[in-house]
Order: structure tokens, then C-alpha cells, then sequence
């Protein structure tokens, strides 16, 4: 492909040719491209400020930045950790075979797909999840990847013939909920809101359709609500499209001829939906009464009003007491035009409510925005930090597409707090919608006069902008995202300096983290003693996760501090899946750790988690059962760790990867290479050596594994796995009595193991057998038996 | 002024100045690797890491300002085992040889590639010195050796091991040997039992240090055992050091083992103890009596191995002498080990290119001793092509800094040891790029990011960067630029900052063993 250089150069001109416009510039580039060509890119550093060598760095840091040309089309496979508890790896190999491509390749000879791993889509509750340029797909398993394909292609054919149709919405009073966040989008409410307003328009339906922020009820999707005025609000869970008119029909009355269809909607619905009490219950799902208690235990403060309010309407946010607490502010910070605020009025009230920083480590936010608010210069920055590279977690994704206003509201205040002038949303960009809605967001708090010249009163600037980053755990960690801002390659720096002493540009930063943000108005509008209350006395307030794993239900929650973790698993989550039994939370991500069923009724909260050498990272919560392995789980998360180990620091970069190594071999039935005293030390040098929280916090998982389930790891030396998980470690046999010689194993090994002798006892030659468990899967009368 | 402790001992700090800092001028070291004064602090490399008491933390001196009350602790173990630690990561990644797989093989030590390095450059009486001064006998060993080393030859794996013994042999006979006079006497005597090929050779070692030395051996004639297939010319020529330099040989003598007993007629250990100021005793299958001023020499089957014996038996009395403890010198090595197929290549390619003679574009050519010597009259020049075609096949798998270079001389001060199940390898090996008389051995590189932040600071277009991430990631020219281009005008200083061999010029160093 020939490369026009005038296109980068008119990318050059939208983004400018300071160092800071590096990773847009790149971004577009690789948009235009799909991938960047040298050619490009060393027009960009002939033309810009960007040296060659920032160029060159960057470039090859990010995966998402190609050396070679990519696909029209790219096949995204989650391996976040939901997924992968739920085979992605499965779903990655059968994509590459659906389309051919070479062994080593990851594109097709047509130039069509390429496919690719990602960490997390953010719809851990549909996983395993696969994302097709926009569109992504829940559920996928290796059988179905040609189907997803086919549906891709047509969609994407369809798209192109209904291009700028409009969307009829008439004006009538009752609202069909339903939330548009890509997580549900991606459950099938996206396909439902299509048939939700082909229906509207067939039977002329005096009713709106209303994008709402998420409940999120990922585990029930697709899911709508109906709200007419002055009535219970009805909640509608894994609606079918075929359900869809009768659903409608049922609360919303047809003008003129169509009125006889209701009656036969109704009489449809109930039998679709039988066993549902009388009187239906506000927010009731029928068939899933225990959803009340999903909802009921929780507490809204990040996510307020979910589910009612729609994300892009601002006069809504302000109608409900949005940006009543930053007036408060204002008011509480007075001071005479021109001079500066009183700031710290502002923060003794943050001090008081005893918020910490939700980003991870818990830091007094108090303490941090007096830091920023006492340090002497007249530009400070505010960064908003949602990164959010957890595999597991999507908290920061929901917050920002649902409840974006809040988040800047939270800004504000901090900005009026500390005295910055400019703030910025340092969003990843594997998250277009959550990009999107803030910018849009952003854009209308302008139109408003919220940000800008007044922003903070009597002529006190302040604006906000998004930068996307470019898909890189590490960024999320403050000093690093700071240099990715700044046009380097993100490799953290050694603090002390802190970026509030010297952040961005040098300047004076402060960096919080979406949800940190987000807790704020509330504080305010409801007084820190109210949050104070809520939670445990060094953790105040309440916190989201992201619930997924092995429990009947997944999806977001937001709980007070100090709620149990028994409570989150058993309530919340609807227990685990029957028949089995709960034996670990993952909490905290690839930086935190286990916790076993025996501590489970542990309190959520900052101290006590790290004292079970867990943390309280980001929020993700990974329920186990008997069948997880933990060994195998405590790979996964290194390998996370070891491939976004930026490669500054020798402990990280080298001693990550040892340890994979180790447990590898663990998890691979090379057991008796490794030595646990060898393990345990080297996780502990990577621990005290490496210079950022991401090589610090990589052994965790190990060693709260090793901590609370050193048998396992005992166990895999000698070659054994006790939740049978790791293949390499089975031995399959099949039972003489119980097999009935159907020859169906035989027929489904796929290494020829099991010779095929009908009516008789079957055999599996162990040398042969390459432990795939396609005989498990099919014998019909579980005669293989796994050791 | 802060007012610190530093390993005990007060200091006052200059304003705004690191730990590290603070401890040099109070004269304490601390090890580094990635500093370097132009750049301010990289931060990569973890070794500077010491201990504030005060605090109970660590942290890194390179770094952390030095502040008023820290108690810092440089050196104690819990330090030590860290640094120590860290070291192993950095070599588990590290894909060199500090000493070729060639040298290390062979039991007496010979350089082999800075020999051949010799012969191919046609200097091949330089080359016969090396191997003189490490095999005592490299025309015997010529002809009889084992040859472990050419076993373990690297260039063995790509194609065919060098002919490394035919090349020592060889190159002994073509430049013999003009014995010069030995230092002057030290007025010291050793007597040495067994003049077999381990007592000859502490025999010529200590003689050249003006030892008077006394040879004794059973048989009517010294190594009784040797090959008879060795030419008499070279058996003569190696052993012409006994007569030119008087070394008194008493053969058909035996010694009595019997310690104490003295006796007219029979030489007995006792008496030999007593005329003399050590006793070497180099004969097979003996016990070593427990004396101070007796030393051991087993006469090994192998040749080179009996050489060897003889070497260290030689050092040891010198290090009687001296009043001196002595210590094997063996320094700390990296190893490659055995290369993969594909590594193979990548290590290969641009290592045969450093013969520019030819260009690297020699058939195979194997050298014989019957081709060495084919030349009429022992032409030399003819003979050294030969050699010289030979000894350019070398991959030069050696060191360009096995002295200087500060990975290997730390991990050698905190007794690093690799192997087992304590280490793995993660090394990626990639071709050696040259930059005129400059070599890159991207495999040696341990990422400390000095030459980027140099050339970062002095502006040269396009710079050296650092590339991918995690294990993967690397140094390189920015933007696929020659190394040439990359490290620009700084080039020479990029070299000396760099903390080890990755960074090198070709022709420094070689020579003298550590
Ligand atoms: C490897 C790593 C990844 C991180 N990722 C995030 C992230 O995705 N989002 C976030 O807010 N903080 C993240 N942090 C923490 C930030 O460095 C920083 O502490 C946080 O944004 C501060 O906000 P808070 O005080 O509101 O918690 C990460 C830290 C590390 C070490
Ligand atoms: S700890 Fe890991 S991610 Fe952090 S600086 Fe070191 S190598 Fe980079
Ligand atoms: S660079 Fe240093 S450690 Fe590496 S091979 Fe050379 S001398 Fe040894
Ligand atoms: S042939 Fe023998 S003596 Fe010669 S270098 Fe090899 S091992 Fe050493
Ligand atoms: S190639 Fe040269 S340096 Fe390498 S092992 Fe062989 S002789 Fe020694
Ligand atoms: S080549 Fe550069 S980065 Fe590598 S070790 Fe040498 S100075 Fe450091
Ligand atoms: S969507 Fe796959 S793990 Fe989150
Ligand atoms: S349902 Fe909306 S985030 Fe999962
Ligand atoms: S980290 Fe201090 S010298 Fe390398």
C-alpha cells in the first residue's frame, strides 16, 4: 500500500508538532493505516518537535501500534480474566483457524481480519467476550466463531445501507429504559433497542426511548425497563426479541385499531413468564427474585440514580442536584474576586468524610489534593486517571459512559479545591464509548458555562480535555501515565518527586482516579458525615467492583466498605454456581491476590485486605470454585504482569518473567523443576526491587497463593492438580465397566489415543493422549475418568 | 548542610545531593551501574539499593536526596542478598561469554581466541606467546592434547570446531622459542619429584622466576611417558629450558615418601624438605603428605590436565614465597551455553564478518599439523596463511571487556551464581551491530538506558531508544538507523559509559588475562 504523506501531515496539522501530540498523532496514523508505516512516521519526526528516538519508543511499546499492516477489520479476543476463566484461549485458536491464517501470522491472506488478544472488554459478565471493530459478542464459544463472523459481515453490510437514517423518537411521556453502555450494548441491548423502536413505530407508540445509565445487571441482559408515569416501574430481564412487542403492548396503549392486540400481549406475556406473582413487584425480574438483593445490599454514591438517569443529559444531571455541591463549594471557598479560592475549606470536608483514593492504593485524598492545593506555582494539572487496566475490572469504564457529568462535577471541585486550571481525562482508548460520552460531556458543561472562563466563579477558568491512551497497564500508574502525556515512552520514574510536587510539565498534578471523582459531589451534597458513616472507620464510604467469575450473578456493584466479602459472594453474586463450592475470591486484579472461603468473612476494606496480603487494587472481584485452579490462576495474572512490565526496571523486567517461568513449568507438569523457597524468594527481590506498584504488587497472586494454598502448589510439583484445571497434569482413563464400547471417544481424540473397538471396554494410550478432554465431553455415560 | 550516617559514620551532605553522592565524597562505595554523572538518575538497574536504618526502608542511593537523620546502610547482608539477587536477573537475560567456551575448557587455561585473534592477523610469533605462556608446552600439547576445547567450540555447532590445537602446535613450531635469560635468582630452591609433564612444567615456570629447581625422576629420562609419536624436535625444543637454564635433573632417582627417615644411599622426602625451600610433588597416585611446604601436583593421565597441575603446583610455591594466601584465580563468568538452531545464526553472522581479510567468505579450511608444516623450509609466511585461514573462522565468543566491564566484576564481588533451579535464562540473541571501530552486542545490554539518555542530551538525530517492552524489550537506533547514526558524535563517550562489553571497541583490551 502506498503511503500518502499528506495524510499524515494533515494528521500532523489537527494535533500540532509539540511532543504532546505524539500519542494522537500515532493513533490517527494507525487508524488511517492500520498500522504505521516507517515511511510516516519518520515524516512525522522530520516535521515535529518529536524526536525520532520518543518516536521509535513509543511506537513499539504499545501493542495496539503495528509494524506490519493489519486487517481491515479487527477480531478482538478478550483474555481479561473473566474470559479466560471461561476458555478465550479456546475462542483466539478457533478464530485463527475460522479465517485461516498462518501459524505465526495474525492476519489473513486477504487482509480481511486480523485477530488479536485484549486484555478486558469491559463486559466480563458476557464472557468470554469478542470484540469486531465496534461490535462486540458475548458468550462465543470455539463452535460458534464462524456464526459471529457471518453476523459481523452482515451487520456491517446492513450498517452501510442505513447510514444517517434518523431514529424516530416521539415525545410521549412513558419511557422504555434501557442502558446503551458497550457492556450492554454487547448483552444484546443494542439489537433490542432496534426491535424496541421498530415496534414503537409499527404500532405508533406514544412512548420514548431512554438511554439510561447502568444497573449494572450485566449477568440478566439484555434487559429493559418501563417506566409510565405515575406507576411501578417493570423490569424486563434477558428479554427475547420475539418478547419485545408484547412486552411494550402490555404497559403502553396502542392508539385507534391496534388496541385489541394488548389483551392477546398480555395473556402471551404471562405465559411466557409464568410463575411470576400477582402484583408485580417494583424492579422485580420475573423468574430472578433474588435480583431485589442484588440491588437492595448495595449503595449508590459513584453510581447514583443507575438506571434512571439518561448519560447525556445534562439538564437531567442538574435537574436531580447535580452541580449543587460544587455551587456549595464555590460558596465555602468565597473569597474576593481575582484572589484566589479558599481551598481549604473545601478539603477539610473531604478530610473529614475520610475518602481515599480509589485507584488502588488508598491514599488519603485529603492528603493529597492539601499537597497539591499548598504547592507553589500558578499552573497545576488535574489528571482524571481511567486507565483502568485491570483485566477483570469495568468500574471506570461505567462510571465515565453512564455517569460522566458526576465525574466532572468531582473535577471541578478538586480543581476549585486545589487551584488547577486545566484538568485532563486520560481515558484508554479500547474504550471508544467511554471517550465518546466524556467528550460529549464535556462539551455540553461548556455550552453551559460549567467549564471555561467562569468555570469556578467570579471569572475563575477552568477546562477539561480527553486523551486517549493507548492501551498499556503501566499507564495507569501516575508517573508513567504523566510521561505517556507528555510524548515519551511510559516508563515509570522514581518518585519522590510525586506528580503533586512535580507532575505534568513539571508542574504541580494531581492525580484521582474516576471513581475517586466520582464520590465526591455526594460527599457534599449529603455532608461527610453521612459518607463517614457508611463503611469502617479507615475506610469510609463505599466502593465499586466489578463481580464476575464462578457466582450465579456478575456484573457491577457498588457496596458500603466494609461489607464481607461472604456477604458480596453469597448476596450480591447469588452464591456460586450449584453444585459447587466457593473456595477463593481474586480481589484487586493482577496486583492483589487471593483470599480463601476461610477468610471470607473478611471486611472489605483497605487495611484488612492488604493484611490478607491481598489489595484492594481496583476493584476487581474474581470469585473461584473447586474446579479453579490456583497455581493456574496465579499464571495468568504473571503473565498479565510479565507482558505489561514496561522493561525499565531488571526486577520487574527479568524476575517477572522467571517466575512465569516457574509456574509454567508448575502448571505444565514440569513440576519438579521447580523449587518453592527459590519461587518465594524471587517473588520477594521482585517485590522489594522493582521501582513501580506494578512490579511491586506483580508477585501478589503468588504469594497469597502460596500463603493460603501452598499445597496446590506442593501438589503441582509432584505433578498432581488437585481442581484438575491443568491439563498437562491429568491422566485420563476409562473405566472397563461403565464403558459401553460406543466408540464416540475413539471418534472425538483427536491424537488418535483411543482405538476404536465397538461393544467393547476402550483404552487410552497414554503416551498418545495429548489430555485435550474431547473424550470427557463426549462419552454419554462419563465413563473417562480424570485424575 | 543535611547531617546523615553513613555505614556508622556522620557526614555532612552537600545541598540537594544524593545518597550516592553523599557516600562517595565520604569516600563509602556504592556499586552502580546505571548512573552516570552527565545523565542524572536512570533508575533501572537496582544495584545501588542501600538501607536507611532510620526508616527501615530501602531505597536507592542514586535517587534519594540525601536528607537530614537517615542512617544509611551500604554493605550488610540483607542488602548484599539483594543486590546479589538482582545481579542473577541481570545475567539470566545476559547473552555473553565473559571467557570463550574454548578457554574455559581447556584445563590449562589457554586464550584461545585472543591466540587465534593473533595468528589471523599474521602475527604469529605473538601468537605462539599466548601459547607458551598458558600451555608451558603448546608444541607437545600440539600433538597429543585431548582437545576438550575444540569438544566445546562454539563454531563446532555452526559448522566445524576450529582446529585449535593444530593452531597452537602449529604456530609453537613455526616460531620456536628464543629462550631468554630467566629472572635472577631468587635464591630459592624447590625440589620437584616426578618429571613427568606436571613437574616439567612448574619446573620451567619457577626456573623463569629465578628459583633454582631440582628435578628428580625414577626412569633415566624425563617424561618418561610422553608420546613417542611426538617429533623429537619439538620434545626438544620444549625441554631445552632444562639445560639453558641449568635446572638440575637427577634421573633414575627415586625418593623415599618417608617423611622423617633420612638415608645415605636412597633421596628421601625428609632431605628433600630439608635442602630445599618447597617440595613439589608431581608423580601419579600419590598422597600429598600435610605440609605446609609440600605441594601436590598429580601427574594426570591427560596431558594438558598433568601441564595444568604442574601451573597451579608452580603458583602456589610462588605464593609460599610471598608469604601470600593462595587463591585460584577463577573470576566470575557468564555463560551462553549451547546455542538454539535459530540462535545460532543471529549469534553467527556478523561474528564471522570480523575477519576482514576475507570478509568472512573462507571455505572451510581445516588446518592439519601435515598442512601447517606443507610449506618448503618452514616458510612462515605460507605457513600463517594457513593459520591465518583457519583461526578467521573464529566467532571470537570471548569478551571485549572481560576486565573492565562492571557486571562481571560484581557479580564476582557478590558471589553470584547462576544455574539450577534458582535461574533461568531469558536472553534473546540478536546480531552484533558495528559503528566503525565500535561493536554493539545488543545480547550484553542490560538496558541501563545510558546511551540513550547521552545521546537524548546532546541531541543527536535520531538517538539511540529503547524498544518493545518487558523481557522483549532492547536497545536500538531509533527508527531502524544504523548504529553508526544512533550513537553519532557521543559514540566514543557512549562507550565508556556503558557499564559493560555491549557497547566496546573492537580492538581494546584482548590481551592481558585478568
Ligand atoms: C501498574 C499500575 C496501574 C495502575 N492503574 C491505575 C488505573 O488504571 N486507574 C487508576 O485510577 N489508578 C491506577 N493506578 C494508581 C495510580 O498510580 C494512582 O495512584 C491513582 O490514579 C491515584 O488516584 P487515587 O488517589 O484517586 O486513587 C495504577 C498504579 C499502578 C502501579
Ligand atoms: S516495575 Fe516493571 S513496570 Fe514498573 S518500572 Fe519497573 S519494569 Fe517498568
Ligand atoms: S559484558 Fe561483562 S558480564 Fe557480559 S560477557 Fe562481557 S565481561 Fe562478561
Ligand atoms: S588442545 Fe588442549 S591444550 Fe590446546 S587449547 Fe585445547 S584443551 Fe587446551
Ligand atoms: S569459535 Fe573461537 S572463541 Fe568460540 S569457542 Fe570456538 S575457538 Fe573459542
Ligand atoms: S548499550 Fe547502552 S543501554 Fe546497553 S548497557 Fe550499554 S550503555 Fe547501557
Ligand atoms: S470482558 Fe473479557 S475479561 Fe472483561
Ligand atoms: S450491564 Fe452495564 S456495565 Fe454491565
Ligand atoms: S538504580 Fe541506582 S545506579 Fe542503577
Amino acid at each position: 500500500m502506498d503511503v500518502d504523506l499528506r495524510e499524515v501531515d494533515r494528521i500532523i496539522e489537527t494535533h500540532g508538532r509539540d511532543r504532546q501530540a505524539l500519542l494522537p498523532i500515532l493513533q490517527d496514523v494507525q487508524r488511517l493505516f492500520r498500522w504505521l508505516p516507517p515511511e510516516a512516521l519518520r515524516r512525522i519526526s522530520d516535521v515535529t518537535e518529536i524526536t525520532p528516538a520518543d518516536l521509535d519508543g513509543v511506537a513499539s511499546f504499545f501493542p495496539m501500534f503495528r509494524d506490519t499492516p493489519g486487517g481491515r477489520h479487527t477480531i478482538c479476543v478478550c483474555d481479561g480474566t473473566a474470559c479466560h476463566l471461561k476458555d478465550a484461549e479456546r475462542v483466539f485458536d478457533a478464530s485463527l483457524k475460522a479465517l485461516d491464517i498462518a501459524p505465526g501470522a495474525d492476519t489473513d491472506a486477504r487482509g480481511q481480519y486480523t485477530v488479536q488478544k485484549v486484555q478486558c472488554l469491559g463486559c466480563c459478565t458476557l464472557a468470554p467476550a469478542v470484540q469486531i471493530d465496534g461490535i462486540t459478542y458475548g458468550h462465543v464459544r470455539p463452535d460458534t466463531v464462524l456464526e459471529m463472523i457471518e453476523d459481523f459481515e452482515r451487520a456491517t453490510a446492513a450498517a452501510a445501507d442505513e447510514k444517517g437514517r434518523p431514529r424516530p423518537l416521539p415525545d410521549a411521556p412513558p419511557e422504555i429504559r434501557i442502558c446503551l453502555d458497550s457492556c450492554c450494548i454487547a448483552g444484546g441491548n443494542g439489537r433490542i433497542r432496534d426491535v424496541v423502536d421498530e415496534t414503537l413505530a409499527r404500532y405508533r407508540l406514544p412512548a420514548v426511548v431512554k438511554p439510561v445509565s447502568c444497573v449494572g445487571l450485566c449477568h440478566l441482559l439484555p434487559l429493559i425497563e418501563i417506566a409510565v408515569p405515575d406507576e411501578e416501574i417493570y423490569t424486563y430481564t434477558k428479554v427475547t426479541t420475539d418478547a419485545v412487542s408484547d412486552i411494550l403492548l402490555r404497559h403502553i396503549p396502542p392508539p385507534g385499531a391496534f388496541g385489541r392486540l394488548r389483551a392477546a400481549a398480555e395473556r402471551r406475556l404471562e405465559k411466557l413468564y409464568a410463575g411470576e406473582s400477582e402484583s408485580p413487584v417494583r424492579r422485580v425480574a420475573p423468574r430472578e427474585p433474588d435480583i431485589t438483593h442484588f440491588l437492595n445490599i448495595q449503595c449508590r454514591i459513584a453510581t447514583e440514580h443507575s438506571g434512571e438517569t439518561n448519560p447525556a443529559d445534562l439538564e437531567e444531571y442538574i435537574r436531580l442536584g447535580g452541580f449543587a455541591a460544587l455551587r456549595r463549594c464555590l460558596d465555602m471557598a468565597a473569597a474576593e474576586p481575582g484572589a484566589p479560592l479558599n481551598g481549604d475549606a473545601i478539603i477539610d470536608v473531604i478530610e473529614k468524610s475520610g475518602l481515599r483514593g480509589r485507584g488502588g492504593a488508598g491514599f488519603p485524598t485529603a492528603e493529597k489534593w492539601r499537597i497539591v492545593r499548598n504547592a507553589v506555582n500558578s499552573t497545576k494539572y488535574i489528571i482524571c486517571n481511567g486507565d483502568e487496566g485491570d483485566p477483570g475490572a469495568f468500574m471506570d469504564r461505567m462510571l465515565l459512559e453512564s455517569f460522566a457529568y458526576r465525574v466532572i462535577e468531582g473535577m471541578l471541585i478538586a480543581a476549585a479545591a486545589v487551584g488547577a486550571e486545566q484538568g485532563i481525562f486520560y481515558v484508554r482508548s479500547e474504550y471508544p464509548m467511554a471517550v465518546e460520552r466524556t467528550r460529549l460531556a464535556l462539551d455540553q458543561c461548556r455550552n453551559a458555562g460549567l467549564l471555561g472562563d467562569n468555570a469556578l466563579g467570579d471569572g475563575r477558568f477552568f477546562d477539561a480535555e480527553v486523551r486517549e491512551g493507548a492501551g498499556a497497564f503501566v499507564c495507569g500508574e501516575e508517573s508513567a501515565l504523566i510521561v505517556s502525556l507528555e510524548g515519551r515512552r511510559p516508563s515509570p520514574r522514581f518518585r519522590p518527586p510525586f506528580p503533586a510536587y512535580s507532575g505534568l510539565n513539571g508542574k504541580p498534578t494531581l492525580v484521582n482516579n474516576v471513581e475517586t471523582l466520582a464520590m465526591v459531589p455526594w460527599i457534599f451534597r449529603n455532608g461527610p458525615e453521612a459518607f463517614a458513616a457508611l463503611g469502617t472507620p479507615t475506610s469510609p464510604g463505599a466502593k465499586v467492583f466489578a463481580l464476575a467469575g464462578k457466582i450465579n450473578h456478575g456484573g457491577l456493584i457498588e457496596v458500603p466498605m466494609g461489607m464481607t466479602i461472604r456477604q458480596i459472594v453469597e448476596e450480591a453474586g447469588g452464591d456460586v454456581t450449584e453444585g459447587h463450592t466457593f473456595k477463593a475470591v481474586q480481589i484487586g486484579g493482577p496486583s492483589g491476590g487471593c483470599i480463601p472461603a476461610s477468610l471470607a468473612d473478611l471486611p472489605v476494606d483497605y487495611e484488612a485486605l492488604t493484611e490478607a496480603g491481598a489489595m484492594m487494587g481496583s476493584g476487581g472481584l474474581v470469585v473461584m470454585d473447586d474446579t479453579d485452579c490456583i497455581v493456574e490462576m496465579a499464571r495468568y495474572f504473571l503473565e498479565f504482569t510479565q507482558m505489561e512490565s514496561c522493561g525499565k526496571c531488571v526486577p520487574c523486567r527479568v524476575g517477572a518473567a522467571q517466575l512465569l517461568t516457574m509456574l509454567d513449568n508448575l502448571c505444565a507438569g514440569r513440576g519438579d523443576t521447580v523449587d518453592l523457597d527459590a519461587l518465594t524468594r524471587l517473588a520477594e527481590v521482585i517485590q522489594q526491587q522493582s521501582l513501580c506498584g506494578l512490579g511491586k504488587t506483580a508477585p501478589n497472586p503468588v504469594l497469597t497463593g502460596l500463603r493460603h494454598f501452598r499445597d496446590e502448589f506442593e501438589a503441582h510439583i509432584h505433578g498432581r492438580c488437585p481442581a484438575k484445571k491443568c491439563r498437562p497434569l491429568l491422566t485420563y482413563t476409562i473405566d472397563a465397566d461403565t464403558c459401553i464400547g460406543c466408540t464416540k471417544c475413539a471418534q472425538a481424540c483427536p491424537s488418535g489415543a483411543i482405538t476404536a473397538t465397538p461393544y467393547e471396554a476402550h483404552l487410552i494410550d497414554q503416551e498418545t493422549c495429548v489430555q485435550c478432554n474431547g473424550c470427557v465431553d463426549v462419552c454419554p455415560v462419563n465413563a473417562v475418568k480424570v485424575e | 548542610m543535611p547531617r546523615l550516617k553513613i555505614d556508622g559514620r556522620e557526614v555532612d551532605a552537600a545541598e540537594n545531593a544524593t545518597v550516592l553522592e553523599a557516600a562517595r565524597e565520604a569516600g563509602v562505595a556504592i556499586p552502580t551501574l546505571c548512573h552516570h554523572p552527565e545523565t542524572g538518575a536512570l533508575t533501572s538497574c537496582m544495584i545501588c539499593v542501600v538501607r536507611n536504618a532510620a526508616a527501615g526502608k530501602t531505597l536507592l542511593a542514586c535517587a534519594s536526596a540525601a536528607e537530614e537523620g537517615m542512617d544509611i546502610v551500604t554493605n550488610d547482608d540483607e542488602i548484599c542478598a539483594l543486590r546479589r539477587d538482582t545481579l542473577a536477573l541481570l545475567l539470566a537475560e545476559h547473552a555473553g561469554d565473559c571467557e570463550g567456551p574454548c578457554e574455559r575448557a581447556c584445563p590449562a587455561g589457554l586464550r584461545v581466541p585472543q591466540m587465534l585473534r593473533r595468528l589471523q592477523q599474521g602475527e604469529g610469533a605473538d601468537a605462539a606467546t599466548i601459547a607458551r605462556e598458558d600451555l608451558i608446552f603448546p608444541g607437545i600439547l600440539g600433538s597429543i592434547c585431548t582437545a576438550p576445547c575444540q569438544k566445546i567450540c562454539r563454531r563446532g555447532q555452526y559448522d566445524q570446531a576450529l582446529a585449535i590445537r593444530a593452531c597452537h602446535g602449529g604456530a609453537a613450531e613455526t616460531f620456536p622459542e628464543k629462550l631468554e635469560q630467566p629472572q635472577p635468582a631468587s635464591g630459592k630452591s624447590v625440589a620437584i619429584i616426578g618429571a613427568g609433564l606436571a613437574g616439567l612444567a612448574a619446573a620451567r615456570v619457577l626456573a623463569q622466576h629465578g628459583h633454582a629447581c631440582r628435578l628428580y625422576e625414577r626412569e633415566d629420562r624425563v617424561c618418561p611417558g610422553l608420546d613417542d609419536s611426538i617429533p623429537d624436535a619439538i620434545r626438544e625444543a620444549e625441554f631445552a629450558f632444562l639445560k639453558i637454564w641449568n635446572v638440575a635433573t637427577f634421573l633414575a632417582t627415586d625418593v623415599d615418601m618417608n617423611e622423617s627417615g633420612q638415608s645415605e644411599s636412597v633421596m628421601t622426602l625428609a632431605t628433600c624438605l630439608e635442602e630445599n625451600d618447597a617440595v613439589i610433588l608431581a608423580i601419579k597416585d600419590a598422597e600429598t603428605p600435610n605440609h605446609e611446604r609440600i605441594i601436590g601436583a598429580r601427574e594426570e593421565t591427560m596431558p594438558v590436565r598433568a601441564v595444568a597441575a604442574g601451573k597451579r603446583a608452580a603458583w602456589r610455591v610462588q605464593a609460599l614465597f610471598a608469604g601470600e594466601e593462595y587463591q585460584e584465580k577463577r573470576m566470575f563468568n557468564s555463560r551462553l551455553g549451547r546455542l538454539e538452531e535459530n540462535d545460532l545464526e543471529a549469534y553467527a553472522v556478523e561474528r564471522k564478518e570480523r575477519c576482514h581479510e576475507c570478509e568472512g567468505q573462507h571455505a572451510l579450511f581445516m588446518v592439519s599439523r601435515a598442512g601447517m608444516n606443507a610449506a618448503p623450509d618452514g616458510n612462515a609466511s605460507e605457513l600463517s596463511c594457513a593459520a591465518q585461514k583457519e583461526a578467521a573462522r573464529c566467532l571470537h565468543c570471548d569478551c571485549l571487556q572481560p576486565t573492565t566491564c562492571k557486571l562481571r566484576l560484581y557479580a564476582e564481588e557478590y558471589g553470584v551464581t547462576l544455574g539450577g533451579k534458582r535461574n533461568l535464562p531469558h536472553r534473546i540473541i540478536l546480531p552484533i551491530e558495528r559503528a566503525g571501530a565500535i561493536l554493539f552486542e545488543p545480547g550484553k545490554c542490560i538496558k541501563c538506558g545510558v546511551c540513550i539518555a547521552l545521546t537524548r542530551k546532546y541531541g543527536i538525530d535520531p538517538g539511540m531508544t529503547i524498544a518493545g517492552r518487558g523481557v522483549k524489550s532492547r536497545v536500538r537506533a531509533a527508527l531502524g538507523a544504523t548504529l553508526q547514526a544512533g550513537l553519532g558524535s557521543v559514540a566514543e563517550a557512549c562507550v565508556r559509559a556503558c557499564p559493560t562489553a555491549a557497547l566496546a571497541f573492537e580492538n581494546e583490551s584482548h590481551c592481558e588475562q585478568p
